[in-house]
């Protein structure tokens, strides 16, 4: 739990089985059971853990079915009362789980620019302007004038990587000149470390969308269009002159390689086909003729695998559409007609017993469409390996793409890893961060004269990102503003004011307004005999911490949570032992340690509170717990001038003489004394709780944690202490983090008399909490009863 | 403008000097050009903070007719021990120039935090030994976790939970953020702590610092 100690969690119903019907409120008072003396150390305790799934058996009364607090499903259910709202219909208690979420707007969290949903749905959710996060670090990167570096302070930065970079223009007037480059402030990455640099300083996710790693441009659509062309020509003429040879080449591969044949379209070795055949076998032999060995063809570019594709798919729709085709090419063959993927084929097979006119429409005969067979046309072969052993005779065995001559693309990354130092390498979570558009990188053709056939610019092929150098600056996600309306009535609990930049709430249904506050502290920690906890800040914080990651900001925010939070657990080096405040809430085994329960009440009616733990914390640290004074009332949330003026009782710390006021006042020596209400005040009441942890408990884990321990690590929660006990808990990890932490679930249950007039909570909706209308007595009140679950963090147990 | 503490050994006076606003600066913070440092009232600065306002942004050429702002601190900000509040700077054409830095209200920085914002909004929580380098602009109603390094130039955006070195966003603050609970409002304090919320007023803890 990333909360310091003590916490209080507050468990949300909506994810249990639904209770069987109305929780009957009993008049055999669980709490009376638990309220027995603690007994340190009793052998009783072993058989009082193994039926320690709960409180359940006494608690007949409550929906306390079987409540864990380390169960795994409760690790989404558990939350801080300041995340949940209060559904005043339901009345029932709405976790970030059973709200709905509506997006306001999308703004980028870097500038703050809020961004239409429409361009939203066209651009995907991540910022288009000059917001770019270092891919290393992901701090902001900013925009940097190299001129201005070199002039700067820091003496000349050694840019020598980028020889093709113009030198920087000197600085004319007040503006920055020359080339960009993107910093990083933080760890100091800059684009220049991958070989990117910008002309402008404005519009650099343009620049960038042109750019690749290294400086190389992006061909456009056009470009690549163009180069398509060309190279389509320039095979046609080659086509022209070496026919035969082809086919020998061809019958010759057949033979040789059957399996590296077996995904190619098949051949049809008409010499009256120039226009079809060409592109299989002639590119074949161009590339493995003339491209040295090197990193294979694995996968193209996506960019431009799909533009490859669609272009060939628009070549195959306007021939057939102009007609079938001059009768030329396969189409004229015996094929046709078997050919459903052809649209005109389809249509011809559907209007086969169809008027006459359509056999007319038939004479034309359509021509089959053929799939890609090539590089150019969009096919892509994955090499496995084993073709390659084939082919392996030489360059004239090259398969007809190229593919099966040279090394395997993996191996071939295997080597190139091997080859680069680690630090050079991007580590999962850098990766994990990248946009998923560039999790393949496109690798540069082999060194080597271009040739013609393979001009140069379109020879790159994707390899998975794993080079440090693969990393490309991103724009950050964007998040959204969000109206949260309940899941079963839809009624609006939380709504911000429209405004972007404003923070006010126009709706919030808080359950912090509507359900008692629990919280824990403990008793003077300078009484002898018990056990030293203080409190985690000299000042008492009620803290209000984000529940892990779980709200996942926005929607496209939800992918990343789990791998940041655990990676800032480990950058930061928070490992069990960080400095802050949590550690200092240690817990001495066989001390019994005495904790004041507050309950304050937010509800203008006071109420009456019962709680009930189990008499055994469930969990690794088996603590007995007793609950001295289990039933209490609590005064209404008046006015606190009310009591000012009229109690004569002095506000802030002066006041110490009116508390203890009630009927059950502690006793004045300050011992706590079973039954009887340890402070009251105006709207809140506190009582003594017990705790004593058994010895022979704790200090089992320390260090067990490896690497963060993220939002839901329910698995690593597991405790060793429990098997030095041979107690049978239903714990399943082994050695987690938080396998000495004293957790301990309270059920509260709180009754009061509403205005009946207020609020609509009719029935019983899930949430443990119900309302019966009381006819008598001349206003009209009726009895409401809240109930929930309590888990507070207690601390750790020492040693 | 704010008292100047005065840094003899008055001791015996009590450790905070107490302003005509209600700000409470301790005698034994360490404050220069304090002319160039607002305090919004009922502000604390704690013991062996420093404020460093006599980093202001230079005027080139002409004299400086008014003296700018350095620092601006609002209302019921509480500033620990040991924190170090300085002015962003910048490099610009070679020469490392200052700008104001903006504190909004009910701002906790927590002990040993190193503040060098651009700007903070208010209901802002830092946790304890946090560094917030240079430019960073803070939001309305965020909370930085203990120990976290917020990088250079960076925007936390509203209602979001930052942490980790570098800082990023690890998640969202739930709807209460700063909503005192109605349990606890208007001096319910009964003990010597007197409580108060991550985010929310903190007038309660201004009256109690003493």
């Amino acid at each position: 739990m990333a909360q310091p100690f003590p916490y209080t969690f507050y468990q949300c119903p909506c994810q249990r089985p639904a209770p069987p019907g109305l929780p009957a409120p009993s008049a055999g008072d669980p709490p009376d059971a638990f309220s027995a003396p603690p007994l340190p150390g009793t052998p009783s305790r072993t058989s009082a853990s193994a039926s320690a799934p709960g409180p359940r058996d006494q608690a007949g009364a409550a929906d306390a079915d079987d409540f864990d607090p380390r169960g795994a499903r409760e690790q989404h259910s558990l939350f801080p009362l300041e995340h949940l709202l209060y559904c005043d219909d339901c009345a029932a208690l709405r976790c970030p789980r059973c709200v709905v979420d509506e997006i306001l707007s999308w703004f980028c969290p870097s500038c703050l620019f809020e961004v239409p949903s429409s361009q939203v749905r066209a651009d995907g959710p991540r910022c288009a302007r000059n917001c770019y996060n270092c891919p290393v670090c992901t701090a902001p990167l900013s925009v940097v004038s190299l001129d201005a570096e070199s002039q700067g302070l820091a003496g000349p930065r050694s840019l020598a990587p980028d020889a093709a970079a113009p030198p920087p223009a000197p600085a004319v007037g007040g503006m920055p000149h020359g080339p960009f480059m993107m910093s990083c402030g933080y760890c100091n990455w800059t684009t220049l470390d991958v070989g990117v640099q910008f002309e402008k300083a404005t519009n650099i996710t343009g620049q960038l969308a042109r750019t690749r790693n290294g400086g190389l441009p992006v061909p456009t659509l056009r470009e690549r269009e163009k180069e398509r062309e060309k190279r389509r020509e320039l095979r046609e003429q080659r086509e022209q002159g070496g026919v035969i040879q082809e086919q020998q080449q061809q019958q010759h591969r057949q033979r040789g390689t059957t399996s590296a044949s077996s995904y190619v379209v098949p051949q049809i070795t008409t010499t009256s086909s120039p226009p079809s055949t060409p592109s299989t076998p002639a590119a074949g032999s161009e590339t493995s003729a003339q491209l040295p060995p090197g990193p294979p063809p694995e996968h193209l570019d996506p960019a431009l695998h799909f533009s490859n594709l669609a272009a060939f798919y628009k070549t195959q729709l306007s021939e057939n559409a102009s007609g079938g085709g001059s009768g030329t090419g396969i189409g004229a063959s015996s094929l046709a007609g078997f050919d459903y993927n052809s649209p005109t084929s389809f249509s011809r097979i559907m209007s086969l017993y169809g008027t006459p006119t359509s056999r007319k429409a038939a004479r034309a005969r359509p021509k089959p469409w053929r799939e890609a067979a090539s590089l150019d046309e969009g096919l892509v072969v994955f090499d496995d390996g084993i073709n390659r052993k084939g082919g392996e005779g030489g360059a004239d065995d090259a398969g007809p793409h190229g593919v099966s001559s040279r090394p395997n693309a993996e191996e071939q990354l295997i080597s190139r890893l091997s080859e680069t130092p680690y630090s050079s390498t991007a580590t999962l979570a850098q990766r994990a961060l990248q946009p998923p558009s560039e999790h393949l990188v496109p690798s540069l053709s082999p060194p080597g004269p271009p040739s013609a056939a393979t001009p140069s610019p379109l020879s790159y092929h994707a390899r998975p990102q794993v080079l440090a150098t693969d990393l490309r600056p991103t724009a950050p996600l964007l998040r959204t503003k969000r109206t949260k309306r309940c899941r079963e009535c839809r009624h609006i609990l939380h709504r911000l004011e429209s405004k972007l930049t404003s923070t006010r709430p126009k709706i919030r249904l808080l359950a912090l307004d509507r359900v008692p506050r629990l919280s824990l502290r403990a008793l003077a920690a300078d009484r002898p005999n018990r056990a030293v906890w203080s409190p985690a800040f000299p000042v008492q914080v009620v803290s209000q911490a984000a529940a892990g990651g779980g709200g996942g900001g926005g929607a496209g925010a939800g992918a990343t949570p789990a791998p940041a939070i655990g990676s800032i657990n480990s950058i930061a080096g928070a490992g069990p032992a960080r400095p802050g405040c949590a550690d200092r809430a240690r817990l001495e085994p066989g001390v019994p340690l005495q904790l004041v329960l507050r309950v304050a009440n937010p509800l203008f009616d006071p109420v009456r509170v019962q709680l009930a733990s189990p008499p055994v914390a469930p969990g690794p640290v088996p603590a007995r717990t007793t609950i001295l004074c289990p039933h209490f009332e609590v005064g209404a949330n008046t006015d606190v001038w009310d009591e000012a003026l009229s109690g004569g009782s002095g506000r802030g710390p002066g006041e110490k003489g009116a508390r203890r006021g009630g009927e059950g006042a502690g006793v004045a020596g300050g011992a706590a004394e079973a039954g009887k209400v340890w402070e009251r005040g105006r709207n809140w009441t506190s009582v003594v709780v017990e705790v004593v942890v058994p010895r022979g408990v704790g200090g089992a884990s320390k260090g067990g944690g490896i690497g963060g321990v993220g939002a839901g690590s329910a698995a690593g929660r597991g405790d060793e202490g429990e098997g030095e006990d041979g107690e049978g808990e239903e714990e399943d990890g082994s050695g987690g983090e938080d396998g000495n932490v004293l957790e301990i679930p309270v059920h509260c249950r709180v009754e009061y008399d509403a205005d009946a007039s207020t609020g609509a909570g009719g029935g019983v909706v899930g949430g443990g909490s119900h309302a019966e209308r009381r006819a008598g007595g001349g206003a009209a009140t009726e009895k409401r009863q809240v109930e929930f679950w309590v888990v507070f963090g207690v601390g750790r147990v020492a040693g | 403008m704010s008292r100047q503490s005065a840094g003899g050994r008055k001791a015996q006076k009590g450790e905070y000097i107490e302003t005509d606003t209600g700000n409470k600066v301790s005698r034994r913070a360490n404050i220069t050009g304090t002319a160039n440092i607002t305090l919004g009232g009922k502000t604390v600065i704690q013991a062996d903070a420093y404020l460093r306002g006599d980093l202001q942004r230079r005027t080139d050429g002409a004299d400086a007719k008014a003296p700018a702002t350095a620092i601006n601190v609002g209302r019921y900000t509480f500033i620990s021990q040991g924190c170090v509040i300085k002015p962003p700077s910048r490099i610009s054409r070679g020469q490392v120039s200052y700008y104001p830095l903006r504190i909004g209200d009910n701002v906790f920085i927590g002990p040993g935090s190193t503040v060098s914002a651009a700007s903070i909004g208010s209901h802002v929580h830092i946790g304890e030994n946090s560094i917030l380098q240079a430019g960073v602009i803070v939001k309305d109603c965020v909370k930085i976790l203990p120990g976290s390094i917020v990088p250079a130039n960076m925007v936390v955006p509203s209602f979001s939970v930052v942490g980790g070195q570098p800082a990023r966003v690890v998640g969202e603050l739930g709807e209460g953020w700063g909503v005192s609970p109605g349990g606890m409002s208007g001096g319910a304090t009964t003990t010597s702590s007197g409580e108060w919320v991550e985010g929310g007023e903190l007038r309660e803890l201004i009256r109690m610092t003493r």
